[in-house]
């Protein structure tokens, strides 16, 4: 009897162990973040590809590179917009750029990585405006990719079978924008309305139905240059907004007040990439592009901006001479790694854009986000040779 | 309620949403792995208290084997989705809760019904299959049903934590008793 009694404890005691050595294991266990898509040049044509850099090595290895034309009539290589994004599962990567003369259509990739399987190619030839449905993130959940035909039309893609399923929502519901929710574990939008005001209705499209679900209704107007951000359970949107010549953040909550905060002084410029929020909900960290007041250098970089009175944070990445008042924002866009610590921004689409850019600028920059000064490391791109090693002879 | 469970779920679990379940698209509030475990749980004590398996070795010892299970998966040595991420939660929940059930099952440990050691483990395939499948496909009534059953699973496990640590208080004040022996004979020298 005294035999089981002391079994029992032992064997109780084991799983009392194995559960708290499971939930410490659990809160601090990251998916596999030790890797970074990036666009890249590839060497031999120039052209722009993706290529992923293993942390735990320090190794970079290119994967994709499409080739598109800018003519006809030429054999100059074009710089193609692509987004790359993993898949939940981590095996398979997916690519997307525009396809053609970049007016209507989109090419995706499903490319598994690193097993080797087959490489499934789709092509989506109705999808209109395809550049600017590549400003933000792919919306893959799972095996489905979602993506706007038109802006009132949602296109669903199972990329394992090719199934395509589509909605037509009405003219009332606005112009739409999909979002990905963070980590792929939904699909948010954006509607932006013009008939009664200008009007914008932030939700979650029903993956199944193809329908929407709208959470927040807002007047407030994003900025030009702004982000947009929401938190990991779509309940804060946060942008920027222009105030009495300021630009401000501002976040919004159901039923809590608006959380505003000033940004930059008077009349100062300054135009953000992409945003996120931190794991913990209480920052934003956006990439971001500032040309001082009269100035012509444009820099670029990184800042995190607290959801409270704490200090902002940044980090300015390189600097370069623009040929205009806008700086090119959009193409500076960064990704966070899912447990927050790291930020990663690519310099190659600047590369493409700004003929000054300095080849030591052209570079992955990962930004260590729990150090104090936001320590950067540095990952060259090699830039090609100029435009006319470009050209295919 | 979601709200207060995401709250709730996020002192456990990493909630890690790249690997999280969205029945209906709603986000579940703790990870695939975790609904495993939690859910596992709840299916497991239900059993227990329904069906009273006798535990005897070779049940212990197959609970065992759930427990070492999840070092591979928990650890990532093994490659693994989501569904299997579940299925391993659901097997860990399963072994912890029997585990933890042990020392308060008293006298039914020994003299439970050998036939209902079968019903068990067909609720346990059950769980298995079940809590992927409606994590997966199901809709919006998915998400609440097994955010309420990953819920009680966590109130369970943490209820039998509770139970054993008092016992185990009883059993060593009892033994520090005992060391003491008994008090000293007078001296009538």
């Amino acid at each position: 009897m005294k035999t089981q009694m002391v079994r029992n404890a032992v064997l109780a005691l084991a799983g009392l162990l194995a559960l708290t050595l499971y939930i410490l294991a659990c809160t601090s266990f990251s998916p596999d973040d030790t890797k970074v898509l990036y666009p890249t040049f590839d060497p031999s044509s120039g052209a722009v590809g993706i290529a992923v850099y293993d942390r735990e090595t320090g190794r970079s290895e290119t994967l994709f590179v499409p080739v598109a034309y800018e003519g006809k009539e030429t054999n100059t290589i074009t710089p193609l917009l692509l987004r790359s994004q993993w898949l939940a599962d981590g095996r398979n990567i997916v690519l997307a750029w525009p396809a053609g003369d970049g007016d209507n259509g989109l090419n995706l990739a499903m490319l598994p990585w690193p097993a080797r399987a087959p490489v499934r190619l789709f092509s989506l030839p109705s999808v209109e405006q395809p550049g600017s449905r590549l400003m933000f993130p792919l919306c893959i959940v799972g095996h489905r990719l979602f993506v706007m035909e038109t802006d009132s039309q949602v296109l669903r893609v199972d990329l394992r079978t090719g199934d395509l399923a589509r909605h037509k929502f009405d003219t009332d519901s606005g112009k739409l924008s999909l979002l990905e929710a963070p980590d792929g574990s939904g699909v948010l939008y954006l509607a932006e309305n013009d008939q009664s005001g200008k009007k914008y209705t932030f939700g979650r499209l029903n993956l199944d139905m193809l329908a929407l679900m709208p959470l927040m209704t807002f007047t407030n107007e994003p900025a030009p240059g702004s982000f947009l951000a929401f938190d990991g359970r779509a309940q804060r949107v946060a942008f920027v907004q222009e105030h009495d010549d300021q630009r401000q953040l501002l976040v919004l909550e159901k039923g809590a007040p608006v959380f505003t905060r000033p940004l930059g002084a008077k009349g100062e410029k300054r135009d953000f990439g992409s945003a996120a929020f931190s794991p913990r909900g209480d920052a934003i960290c956006a990439s971001f592009a500032h040309i001082p007041k009269g100035g012509t250098n444009a820099s670029y970089g990184l800042v995190e901006i607290p959801l409270s009175d704490a200090p902002v944070r940044q980090v300015t990445l390189l600097s370069t001479a623009e040929s205009g008042d806008d700086a090119n924002a959009l193409l500076f866009q960064a990704g966070i790694s899912h447990d927050g610590a790291t930020a990663a921004a690519a310099s190659t689409y600047l590369a493409c854009q700004i003929k000054e850019l300095k080849p030591e600028d052209c570079a992955l920059f990962l930004v260590d986000l729990k150090d104090p000064e936001l320590k950067a490391a540095k990952v060259p791109i090699p830039m090609p040779p100029r435009r006319p090693a470009t050209v295919v002879k | 309620m979601l709200d207060w469970l995401n709250h709730f779920f996020s002192v456990v679990c990493g909630q890690d949403l790249g690997h999280t379940w969205a029945p209906g698209g709603i986000p579940l509030p703790c990870c695939q792995r975790c609904l495993g475990l939690y859910a596992g749980a709840a299916v497991a004590a239900g059993l227990h208290l329904w069906l009273r398996p006798r535990l005897t070795g070779r049940f212990l010892g197959v609970h065992g084997a759930f427990l070492l299970a999840m070092a591979p998966f928990g650890f990532h040595w093994a490659p693994q989705g989501p569904a299997l991420r579940t299925a391993t939660g659901v097997l860990f929940g399963f072994a912890v809760l029997t585990y933890l059930w042990l020392p308060l099952a008293g006298s039914y440990a020994d003299k439970g019904n050998p036939c209902s050691s079968v019903r068990y483990a067909f609720g346990l395939l059950a769980a298995l299959i079940l809590a992927p499948v409606l994590a997966a496909l199901g809709g919006k009534v998915a998400a609440y049903l097994l955010s309420g059953l990953a819920s009680v699973g966590a109130l369970a496990l943490a209820g039998l934590a509770v139970l054993n640590a008092v016992l185990g208080l009883a059993i060593l004040a009892r033994m520090v008793r005992s060391l003491g022996g008994a008090p000293p004979a007078a001296d009538t020298r």
